[in-house]
């Protein structure tokens, strides 16, 4: 039982990587239209820089900090020399630009760091656990990613429905020539959409590089996952992107320690464990198929085509 | 609730082929129809007139099956087809031309046609003749071209046309699926005077067979063809009968009528 | 139409070159280079399957190569299982044959693509490019999670299939036969895209309303387009497993299903010979690059941006002129 509550809160966690993941990805397509696979590259981006500034500083904090900066930056040249180009284009186009751009990133990471997964130590001053449910100890930095995750997404819906700023966003959002009019800087405005998207990726790069082997092409993984948050959840719909994230996330965190047990009720442990974990991935696809069977506009998408 | 007038009531058909009953429709709070009743007897033309925004675009959509309504029933020749998609409607006969001119910019004007009346042949997945040659789509396309007076046009490419050869080309198109019924959405929208002139009188010509609803912001159109007129005020009718009461009609004029002419 | 005539003689050289691949490696004393040009002649034909539905039906599948990898993978397994004579299915023990091996492969590939059509072609656009790719990722790692086939190292087949009792292995002869194919696939496909059902197929992508408004249904022909891009693709799988002669879970990858539309692109978008210049221009880019830097991804994918930019038609769009 304690596992089990320990494992749902880790799913949480990565439910709420994904939900970053998410908001970035959604908040730039609902915006400029365009679909950015290299979002995933930004996601790597932050990993990278954040490991590495933990690595020579030893601050996590610091770590954090530079790459949410890296990944932002990297963003805001990635919007200004390619995508202000590709908004005016079909999806199909977006697609294979940024599928250039993700070979781009990973042959890059690889000159860089070379082709050794590198790995990120949690901080020392949380590493102790806390007990979340009495009786249920859970690791504090864990407990401290769900909460900062929590934070950020509660700040960024602050940001989009409170602020002028967010105003902007929603307004260009729907129509784009009449906040032109108005005045405001819509290559500017876009240009910070697409940084605020990128710092969230590289945010969750960050956050997520503890638990994952930061290596090139690992943002990919986490790219399609993301895509089948935002399908479950149904496009446009914010509702539906917190379910996804948490659907998928405590169902592929679960998938992964059980379904090896499960697998192990009549295979040899060696076998059990190989099956188990590729079950697991697949769990999420099928959980995808399923609900789009049932509804193929997600579970709160709009009737979408 | 408000009663439409019925000005007066024109001499009555063989019975509608095509009927509206309440249809209701709203979106989020702005109800776009509301209890909207017409019906449509063979050879006889119906126009729907009203101000920008009245409705009547949904109306039409709701009638050729592009919406659903949230409450009232669609009959055809005595048949409910409330829950029948736009498809399941054009293959009984209800053919629609659009406001916005839908037609298949690639495909040459010939072929644009040749598709309809592919669509009234029971050989679809063909997957080996050329479409391009096959002579039982194409001399029927031909014929409606020429009725339609497209004819020169025919091996031009339809995204290439002007707007109103455009909407000349959705009109054959919608007379090629050999049609009992016609919901036009504002046919002479963007025509010159000649154009519009060969559609009134391809109209005039078509009507003995057909029931046809037109939707229309040309009241010399209306007036000329119209054999009953409805007009649609905010989502509902606010009245119906012959032209000439229509006219008449001091709701009408102070809602509608006063500002077109 | 000057343009037209140029673009139509351009294909009609390069098939007489492709054609004459095996003479040219025999005088440049390169066997090498049939073995190329055949990877990218097998490369082309899952390329034009997915051109079909891309081009004329907009149908921007991110998956293809779930069809690909089930297609070589069928093919793989039943050699195995044939070649150890192992029970597959109530005591079948698989084959080695090619014309019913290959076959099967194309039904494997064509009832995955009708069950992933029917879930995901109610959808469209963004939506569509992100549920095919997971249906692809479903496969992939069904595949690395068969350790009695090799799960993620691959299976290593035993040789090439036979054809009607004849043996495959002959590099010119395997040759000549994938070209056959391919040919025999783009004439399928060029009759199918001008026949009835494909002009509902290219009108529904021009206008689907309109089409719906004439009585059509796009679903039905959409799935049935699918089914058939899908077992061609499946084919193109089963080529491969005999090319290679060895099938790993990286047929299935995400970055196959990107090189099939890379290639798609270069070649240029609804075209049906598009895809072979496609095919053939990425392997001699990859070669090229390969020799110059091991970084060789650095230079490619930032020509692939360079391309989807600036030159939009792709090389048949190049051949054919701007289209006014």
């Amino acid at each position: 039982m304690q596992l089990f509550l320990e494992q749902v809160l880790n799913g949480l966690q990565f439910g709420v990587t994904l939900l970053l993941m998410a908001s970035g990805l959604t908040l730039v397509f609902g915006i400029m239209n365009l679909i950015n696979l290299a979002h995933g590259s930004l996601f790597m981006v932050g990993a990278y820089v954040g490991a590495t500034a933990v690595a020579h500083s030893g601050s996590f904090v610091l770590g954090l900090l530079c790459g949410m900066a890296a990944a932002a930056i990297a963003g805001m040249l990635m919007e200004v020399a390619i995508m202000r180009r590709l908004y005016q284009r079909d999806h199909l186009d977006q697609v294979l630009a940024t599928f250039g751009l993700i070979l781009f990133f990973n042959e890059l990471a690889r000159m860089v760091w070379g082709r050794q997964p590198i790995g990120m130590s949690t901080p020392s001053w949380l590493s102790g656990s806390v007990e979340v449910i009495p009786g249920i100890p859970y690791p504090e930095f864990r407990l401290a990613i769900i909460l900062v995750g929590l934070l950020v997404i509660g700040l960024l819906y602050v940001l989009i429905m409170r602020t002028r700023l967010g105003m902007w966003i929603r307004a260009g959002a729907s129509d784009r020539e009449t906040i032109g009019a108005l005045g405001v800087n819509i290559r500017l405005l876009y240009t910070l959409v697409f940084g605020l998207g990128a710092c969230l990726a590289g945010l969750a790069g960050v956050m997520a590089a503890p638990f994952l082997s930061v290596e090139s092409g690992m943002g990919e993984n986490i790219l399609i996952l993301t895509f089948v948050v935002i399908v479950i959840g149904g496009i446009g719909s914010i509702k539906g992107a917190i379910a996804g994230a948490l659907l998928i996330g405590v169902a592929d965190t679960l998938g992964r320690v059980y379904l090896p047990t499960v697998a192990g009720l009549w295979l040899d442990p060696s076998a059990a464990s190989n099956l188990g974990a590729a079950l697991a991935s697949m769990l999420i696809y099928l959980l995808m198929a399923a609900v789009l069977a049932v509804r193929p506009q997600g579970l709160f998408g709009r009737n979408h085509g | 609730m408000i009663e439409p007038a019925v000005v007066s009531a024109p001499p009555g058909g063989a019975g509608p082929v095509f009927e509206a009953r309440s249809l209701h429709k709203s979106f989020g709070g702005v109800h776009a129809t509301r209890n909207l009743s017409l019906s449509l007897e063979l050879g006889r033309v119906h126009a729907l007139i009203g101000p920008n925004g009245a409705g009547k675009t949904t109306a039409l959509a709701q009638l050729s099956g592009e919406l659903q309504p949230d409450a009232g029933t669609i009959l055809y020749r005595g048949e409910d087809i409330t829950q029948l998609s736009m498809a399941a409607r054009s293959a009984r006969g209800i053919a629609r031309s659009f406001q916005i001119t839908a037609v298949f910019e690639d495909f040459t004007v010939r072929d644009n046609v040749a598709v309809a009346v592919q669509s009234r042949s029971a050989h679809h997945f063909a997957f080996w003749r050329p479409a391009a040659k096959d002579r039982r789509l194409i001399e029927p396309a031909e014929r409606i071209l020429e009725q339609v007076g497209l004819t020169a046009l025919a091996g031009q490419r339809a995204g290439d046309l002007s707007h109103g050869q455009k909407r000349q080309l959705e009109i054959a198109m919608a007379l090629a699926t050999e049609p009992t019924v016609l919901l036009l959405d504002e046919p002479m929208a963007g025509m010159g005077r000649a154009e519009s002139e060969t559609i009134t009188e391809l109209l005039e010509q078509i009507r003995p067979s057909h029931a046809i609803l037109l939707v229309e912001h040309d009241m010399d159109v209306v007036f000329r063809l119209a054999d009953t007129v409805s007009v649609l005020v905010g989502g509902a009718l606010l009245a119906s009968g012959t032209p000439a009461a229509v006219r008449q009609d001091a709701e009408v004029r102070a809602a509608y009528l006063e500002e077109s002419i | 139409m000057a343009n037209l005539r140029r673009s139509t003689l351009a294909a009609g050289a390069l098939l007489i070159v492709l054609a004459l691949i095996p003479p040219i490696a025999v005088l440049f004393d390169n066997p090498f280079l049939i073995t190329m040009v055949n990877r990218a002649l097998i490369f082309a034909l899952a390329a034009v399957a997915l051109d079909f539905i891309m081009g004329y039906g907009r149908m921007v599948s991110f998956g293809h190569a779930a069809f690909f990898g089930l297609g070589a993978y069928t093919v793989g397994i039943l050699s195995t299982h044939a070649a150890q004579d192992l029970p597959l299915l109530f005591g079948w023990a698989g084959t080695n044959e090619a014309l019913l091996s290959w076959l099967l492969a194309m039904l494997v590939s064509g009832l995955y693509a009708l069950i992933v059509g029917v879930i995901s072609l109610r959808t469209s656009g963004v939506y569509f490019i992100m549920i095919t790719l997971a249906f692809a990722q479903l496969v992939f790692f069904g595949f690395i999670s068969l350790s009695q086939y090799g799960g993620q190292d691959g299976l290593a087949l035993w040789g090439r299939n036979t054809l009607g009792g004849f043996a495959l292995d002959d590099q010119v002869g395997f040759y000549y036969l994938c070209f056959g194919l391919l040919l025999a696939a783009l004439y399928l496909l060029y009759r199918i895209v001008n026949s009835r059902f494909g002009r509902v197929i290219q009108g529904s992508r021009q206008n689907e309303l309109r089409m719906r408004a004439l009585g059509f249904d796009p679903f039905r022909y959409r799935l049935i387009a699918f089914v058939i891009s899908g077992a061609l693709t499946g084919l193109a799988g089963a080529l491969l497993a005999n090319n290679n002669e060895f099938v790993d879970p990286s047929l299935v990858s995400w970055m196959q299903s990107g090189n099939f539309l890379v290639i798609v692109l270069l070649g240029g978008i609804s075209s049906l010979v598009g895809p072979i210049y496609g095919a053939l221009a990425l392997l001699l880019m990859e070669e090229v690059l390969i020799s110059i830097t091991e970084h060789w991804q650095i230079i490619l994918g930032p020509l692939l941006v360079l391309v989807v930019l600036f030159f939009q038609g792709g090389i048949y769009g190049a051949l054919r002129g701007r289209p006014s």
